[in-house]
């Protein structure tokens, strides 16, 4: 399928501080792309320039064949965006900030805006100043969501929001991708990205590291796993089973420490035969998988490959 | 600088300190160095009947002498100037914070609500006592520069100096802790708002309690009244210590009034917040859709341009208001002296002097140093604080969510201007009505073509002002923005009102717009330098439009 984002050779930078170097992806009509990386890697600053709010200092980006830059009018016809971070008049109401948006993007569907609204079960006749930070984030979704865009940019989608009305949102993500569109979003939640993405992007210091479909980097996703048996342990019997790694003994002998890459039923077969009698994991966090998969020299051997 | 919050606060002040101390002090000793010229050939009857007709202006007690001149023409006059910045500040001292959500992160610290407001309201204290260091330093500057061309009649005393300095310091913080208090009732632009309009009305009571025979039981209700009272600069007058202190006791309760306050609100409510309570609660179970396709209905919210003046049109109202009311009342003013102003003229012809040259024989004259000379000044700064609220919101990051919808750029910059413009030629149309309605009143006899052209001579003034504003928003911090507009205002309008003391060559007063304006009452409305001023503020604001529409949109500080 044709691609709706290309993002050519995109380099920002701020004085002296980075921005993003040379990055270069594509995000093709109809997919869910997530845009992953620590804080400060540059997602917000490739989003904001992808919206013309931003201009590249060389290369650049183009959505559905129109520049980001010179023609970001008609650019943000076709964009539902939602900011990591906003303010708008504090003195607004919710209802009045969603009537104002809306008229300025020449009308919108008043009938879906409502049903937004009561999905995410925001109240919107607040003022914006007394919004938590979670409905101020509602506030946003809705305005993302309700002209039906094309194409959906989201900044950290899910931030503030609680349990349930996360769930929504993945529902609303759902149908607007089921009704055709597109939707690329940053995240540091890898969780969130494997439930929600079909590719990642990984970005670090303002560089890609990988693009991948997202089942590959369900790889990259690892468990720390602490096995206790009742007599002594052997390395030996994880030896040739899928994804175990770094097998060590500790806890008098009685204990294994492994690494476990991917799918853990072949470890758990194992562990089971030999009567494991107590099992803890623990996942590591974003950061670490970054330092581990994609520290600079890493990153510098697995270049962007799409 | 950052152990204490009085000491970190006072840090936040420090540009502040400069440039009002020097700016303030600079003026005053202006009038000092060019007093030779001010009084030439004028006798000190005649001066202290002049001053006599203007007392509505300043206190005229021995106005005769160079320091009773000076405290005329300027001293009444530095309370107002500095009180700006002090209401301000005192509106912003605990509000600023509150709204931008810091104030939580400060008082999660062992740091107890107490501790935090008074060190604040010592902090805006020595910055304003140190204004007055400044202010007094430069006074005593122009005592000497003075002494020099009048040595008989001008003595050079620091305590002087200083005192009348610290004696305006204290009456402009009389507005910093009236602007507090409020704040404590309503957010930080309602009490910065009200505790301008209280300071307008204490210049009125005072101004007319001094030139009204028989107001002058209005005089003790203002606290200028109390600041009137010291005269260091006079000779043989001195400070009236009574007076001073009762002042100091007046700043020292609204600020204690404060505190309590303070400390038993909510952060980032108001005090009343409670009370009113009850009424918002009802009109919350109203369903959504209800809610939304009232929203729907407004006016307001169909454009940048419509929801500009929404979010403007309280300020944009009472400014336009009070600026008619204030010129109407000029009028009337003008119309009680009148006779014997005109008569003083016709017997000195150098007295024209101090006002520009105009001659004030006639109505239109009359009116055109009174009421011409001062308004116009004040359309100019009516134009370049409701363009501020573009640079503000540029520096907050509102504009995020906007220009992600499919508007350009120059769209935007347009439509926010364009608010801009519809205020002002509101506000033109609005203050010439009112001049030719209390003339009738007051049975003045005006061309009312000849008003309505002075009236929108004033036009141009505001919208280079606003323009000047949009050229440089995003470029620079927004606190830098005001102070260069306020900087571009004090030096067009004091090189026109001054011009004959200045002898600048033609080019450069040209160059002010308060002299291209020139004195459209008496000459009728100068064309050329009118439609030349439109092209000026056209052509700044597309410099604005250009630089904004090329440039990165800065995220801002994002406000909780």
């Amino acid at each position: 399928m044709a691609s709706i984002i290309s993002v050519d050779k995109l380099t920002k930078r701020y004085g002296a501080s980075r921005g993003v170097d040379n990055v270069s992806f594509e995000v093709v009509e109809g997919e869910v792309f997530g845009f992953l990386g620590p804080n400060g890697a540059g997602k917000t600053t490739t989003i904001r320039t992808l919206l013309g709010l931003l201009r590249p200092t060389s290369g650049g980006a183009t959505i559905a064949g129109l520049d980001c830059w010179a023609q970001s009018t008609a650019v943000k016809r076709l964009v539902g965006y939602l900011p990591g971070e906003f303010t708008l008049d504090p003195a607004l109401t919710g209802a009045q900030i969603l009537a104002y948006l809306g008229y300025l993007r020449g009308g919108v569907d008043q009938g879906y805006v409502t049903k937004l609204v009561e999905r995410l079960e925001l109240d919107p006749s607040k003022r914006f100043r007394d919004y938590s930070r979670g409905n101020k984030q509602k506030v946003g979704l809705v305005q993302a969501f309700m002209h039906r865009p094309r194409l959906l940019i989201m900044d950290e989608p899910t931030s503030g929001l609680d349990p349930l009305n996360q769930q929504e949102f993945y529902h609303l993500l759902a149908e607007a991708k089921a009704s055709g569109s597109t939707a690329f979003l940053s995240s540091h939640n890898l969780a969130e990205v494997e439930h929600t993405c079909d590719r990642v992007g990984i970005i670090r210091e303002g560089q890609l590291a990988n693009v991948d479909a997202v089942h590959t980097l369900k790889d990259i996703q690892h468990h720390e796993m602490e096995l206790t048996f009742p007599s002594a342990a052997s390395a030996d019997w994880f030896s040739g089973v899928p994804g175990a790694r770094e097998v060590s003994v500790n806890n008098g002998g009685r204990g294994l420490r492994l690494t476990v890459q991917g799918d853990l039923s072949g470890v758990l077969q194992v562990a089971a035969q030999h009567g494991a009698i107590n099992l803890s994991t623990r996942e590591p966090s974003l950061e670490e998988i970054f330092l581990r998969y994609y520290a600079p020299e890493a990153a510098a051997a697995a270049p962007a490959n799409r | 600088m950052f152990r204490t919050i009085f000491t970190k606060s006072l840090r936040d002040y420090r540009w502040a300190i400069l440039g009002w101390g020097i700016g303030i002090g600079l003026l005053v000793y202006f009038y000092y160095a060019t007093i030779l010229s001010q009084l030439a050939g004028t006798s000190s009857a005649q001066l202290q009947q002049i001053a006599g007709q203007f007392a509505f202006f300043g206190e005229t007690v021995r106005a005769d002498t160079p320091g009773g001149y000076i405290t005329f023409k300027i001293m009444g006059f530095l309370p107002f100037v500095l009180g700006i910045w002090t209401l301000l500040a005192g509106a912003r001292m605990t509000r600023g914070e509150e709204d931008r959500g810091a104030l939580d992160i400060l008082l999660s610290t062992p740091q107890s609500r107490l501790g935090l407001v008074v060190q604040k309201v010592l902090a805006l204290a020595a910055a304003t006592a140190l204004i007055s260091v400044l202010m007094g330093v430069l006074i005593l500057a122009g005592m000497a520069s003075a002494k020099a061309s009048l040595p008989n009649s001008v003595t050079v005393d620091p305590g002087d100096a200083l005192l009348a300095a610290v004696n305006g310091g204290v009456a402009a913080f009389f507005f910093g802790a009236l602007a507090l208090l409020l704040a404590q009732f309503m957010g930080r632009g309602a009490a910065a708002g009200w505790a301008g309009g209280l300071m307008a009305l204490s210049y009125v009571l005072e101004g007319t309690g001094r030139a009204v025979n028989g107001a002058s039981w209005l005089r003790p209700f203002s606290p200028l009244y109390y600041y009137d009272q010291s005269l260091p600069l006079v000779p043989g007058h001195g400070m009236s210590w009574g007076a001073f202190s009762l002042l100091v006791a007046f700043c020292v309760i609204l600020a204690a009034a404060a505190v309590p306050l303070f400390l038993r609100r909510d952060v980032g409510r108001s005090v009343l917040a409670d009370v009113t309570l009850g009424r918002a609660g009802e009109a919350r179970t109203r369903p959504a859709g209800q809610v939304i396709a009232q929203a729907q209905r407004e006016v307001w919210v169909r454009s940048i341009g419509l929801q500009a003046l929404r979010r403007q049109g309280t300020a944009m109202f009472w400014w336009i208001l009070v600026l008619s009311v204030f010129a109407g009342y000029l009028v009337v003013i003008a119309k009680t002296t009148e006779k014997q102003i005109a008569d003083l003229i016709s017997t000195n012809p150098t007295f024209q002097k101090i006002f520009s040259g105009a001659d004030i024989g006639t109505n239109a004259g009359f009116l055109s140093v009174i009421v011409f000379a001062y308004v116009p000044i004040i359309v100019a700064i009516f134009g370049g604080i409701m363009a501020y609220r573009w640079p503000t919101d540029l520096d907050k990051g509102r504009l995020e969510l906007p220009l992600s919808t499919p508007q350009s750029r120059w769209r935007v910059i347009l439509e926010r201007y364009s608010a801009v413009l519809g205020a002002t030629v509101v506000a033109t149309l609005s203050i010439w009505l009112a001049i030719v309605l209390f003339a009738q009143a007051a049975g003045f006899n005006m061309d009312v073509g000849r008003l309505a052209e002075a009236s929108l001579g004033m036009l141009p003034l505001a919208l280079i002002t606003a323009s000047l504003v949009y050229a440089l928003a995003g470029l620079l911090p927004p606190s830098l923005v005001i102070g260069i507009m306020a900087a571009f205002l004090a030096v067009s309008f004091l090189a026109d009102l001054l011009r004959n003391l200045l002898n600048l060559p033609d080019w450069a007063l040209n160059l002010s717009m308060f002299h291209q304006y020139g004195s459209p009452v008496l000459t009728g409305l100068n064309w050329g330098g009118f439609v030349g001023m439109l092209v000026v503020a056209a052509a700044l604001l597309a410099l604005g439009g250009w630089q904004f529409s090329a440039r990165d949109i800065d995220r801002g500080v994002v406000e909780s």
